[in-house]
């Protein structure tokens, strides 16, 4: 068991559905649990934390046993240096946002250089919170109260579980910012779960994929969801999509734009909060949101151009459809474009062609 | 008033006073058990604790009576050890009234514990309080509704018991002789008035502190929301 993973073998029974996983997750960076509601995600979360007891089978901490059924050995969720982000946020509603910062804080045995309590509270801009009560925060303070009060702890590892699926689009917005900057600023291990596909592409390095309490994959995000190709979106269902990876050249130029190097090509998207240069940035493309030209288009609204091949042709079965799978520099990219089109552009499988994506596709 | 009725009076309040303070430390941890248990036994211990509402007072005094004597392993018991009864003693009137006015504490606290409910209890295990630091800083404060209610009935309900007090403790002054024993002696005896200086002395004692029990947890209410 290698120091610096977290070492999983374990199942957990209930009436109608078992967790079986056997997976060794590195302690660094950020890994996404994605799975449809009802995979086991939660489950795996609350395992890791020691809200529940393995069945069979271990869970190991960097070569240290925090449950162990063989050897009934189980360390109880206060004593693992493990931080909870839950999805309802759980703020005590008789303490202050202070008060609720401070219980953490107070409590946390390890010490972190990275993570002070003024450093939180500035970093998730807190200060104008502090003396407010729970009951009187929107939900998207209430969260990112109860994600600076997670970090207070000094985890070693970071579990959240769905931490904005409880909020709507525009509070969504306001929280990813400071969950993409966690990595960076404090340096936590984290792992994710969560059931939106855009999350995982935004804030994570690695995926594990659930499905029916078993793992299907895990991997490296972008491989390992372009691998799925079809049917990524646990809630969309089939809708071909792909992940591109670039690399951060302005994190702000003019107009409000970032501009992002993909190969040879480059690829400007509303900049956001917490985008620096050199940062390696995913973007997930929808098929819808991508058109093809014969030529490089000019005295077009559409800024992003990709060349690209066609490798192969997938009309859909009852829609008049058709989706072109494209391999832009080594990169996947699917297009999803009438049949008459098709017919009308003649595209063949082999053929050069520029794919052409829409700004707004990429938030 | 006279002084075997102020005695009466202060005896009751001493007595209701320390049932309280017991009742408080004994029922806490059985609601706290009773509110997270998936114990097959929880029905039973249920049962058992709510059986004093439904009891005649003297049947319940009568049992107890008959647990007390010397004759019985537990009477003999205290008696080897403290060197007194427990019948006709004033210890073995705290011991009946503890079981008498257990469901007045025990019911309330199991109400307010279960309504916190796991989440935050696992939120406060999640940032590194220990068990016992996370039911004194997040269970405790968020029942103390809970508890209030729980020592103002106990209170309450020691006050106004009669039948077990009869039946363990008798009526001797100074011992066993509590305000409700006094004023069913006055009755009997046609001393009208002494009865209606002790009843009115209770009616307003419990008004008052009812009073101030609401009163208290409106404005309590209000601030914390």
């Amino acid at each position: 068991m290698s120091d610096d993973q977290l070492a999983l073998l374990a199942t957990c029974a209930f009436p109608g559905f078992t967790l079986e996983v056997n997976e060794a997750l590195p302690l660094e960076g950020c890994t996404a649990v994605f799975g449809p509601s009802g995979s086991g995600k939660s489950t795996l979360l609350r395992l890791i934390a020691g809200f529940q007891k393995p069945t069979t089978g271990h869970v190991y901490c960097a070569g240290t046993p925090w449950s162990d059924a063989g050897r009934r050995l189980h360390i109880p969720p206060d004593k693992r240096e493990v931080g909870y982000l839950f999805q309802d946020g759980r703020l005590f509603p008789h303490l202050s946002v202070m008060g609720n910062l401070a219980f953490a804080d107070t409590r946390s045995r390890a010490t972190s250089g990275a993570i002070t309590f003024d450093g939180v509270v500035s970093a998730f801009d807190l200060k104008p919170l502090l003396d407010r009560h729970p009951e009187s925060l929107s939900g998207g303070e209430r969260q990112r109260v109860a994600l600076a009060r997670t970090l207070l702890t000094r985890p070693r590892l970071l579990l959240l579980d769905e931490p904005l699926s409880a909020l709507d689009r525009a509070r969504k917005r306001e929280i990813l910012p400071y969950l993409e900057a966690l990595p960076h600023r404090f340096g936590v291990p984290t792992i994710y779960v969560s059931h939106a596909v855009e999350e995982v592409v935004r804030l994570a390095d690695r995926i594990l994929i659930l499905a029916d309490g078993k793992t299907v994959a895990h991997g490296d995000v972008t491989e390992t969801l372009n691998a799925f190709g079809y049917d990524v979106d646990a809630e969309a269902g089939t809708r071909p999509a792909v992940i591109l990876e670039g690399r951060c050249v302005d994190p702000y130029c003019a107009n409000g734009l970032a501009v992002i190097s993909v190969g040879s090509a480059r690829l400007s998207l509303p900049a956001r909060p917490g985008l620096a240069a050199k940062y390696t940035v995913r973007m997930r493309i929808d098929a819808r949101d991508v058109a093809i030209s014969l030529t490089e288009p000019v005295g077009l609204s559409i800024r992003n151009v990709l060349p690209a091949t066609i490798r192969a042709l997938h009309p859909i079965p009852g829609q008049p459809f058709v989706d072109i799978e494209l391999d832009s520099e080594g990169a996947p990219l699917f297009a999803r474009i009438t049949q008459d089109a098709v017919a009308e552009l003649s595209l063949t499988p082999g053929q050069r062609v520029f794919a052409l994506i829409k700004t707004a596709s990429f938030d | 008033m006279s002084l075997p009725d102020a005695s009466a009076l202060a005896l009751t309040a001493w007595l209701a006073f320390l049932v309280t303070v017991i009742l408080l430390l004994l029922a806490t941890p059985l609601a706290w058990w009773l509110s997270r248990t998936q114990s097959r036994a929880k029905p039973v211990v249920e049962a058992i604790v709510a059986l004093p509402l439904v009891l005649p007072p003297t049947v319940l005094g009568f049992y107890l009576l008959i647990l007390f004597t010397p004759e019985n392993p537990l009477g003999a018991v205290w008696v080897q050890l403290t060197g007194s009864t427990l019948t006709f003693s004033f210890t073995g009137l705290v011991v009946a009234s503890i079981i008498y006015s257990l469901p007045f504490a025990v019911q309330p606290l199991q109400t307010a514990f279960e309504r916190i409910g796991t989440g935050l209890m696992e939120a406060a295990a999640s940032l590194g309080a220990r068990p016992w630091d996370a039911f004194f800083n997040i269970a405790a404060p968020l029942s103390w509704r809970g508890f209030l209610t729980a020592a103002v009935l106990s209170f309450a309900h020691t006050i106004g018991e009669f039948g077990v007090v009869l039946m363990v403790g008798g009526n001797i002054p100074g011992e066993t002789r509590t305000v409700s024993i006094a004023i069913y002696e006055h009755v009997e005896t046609m001393d009208y008035g002494e009865a209606h200086t002790l009843s009115a002395i209770l009616l307003f004692v419990s008004f008052s502190v009812l009073l101030v029990v609401y009163g208290l947890g409106r404005r309590r209410a209000l601030h914390v929301g």
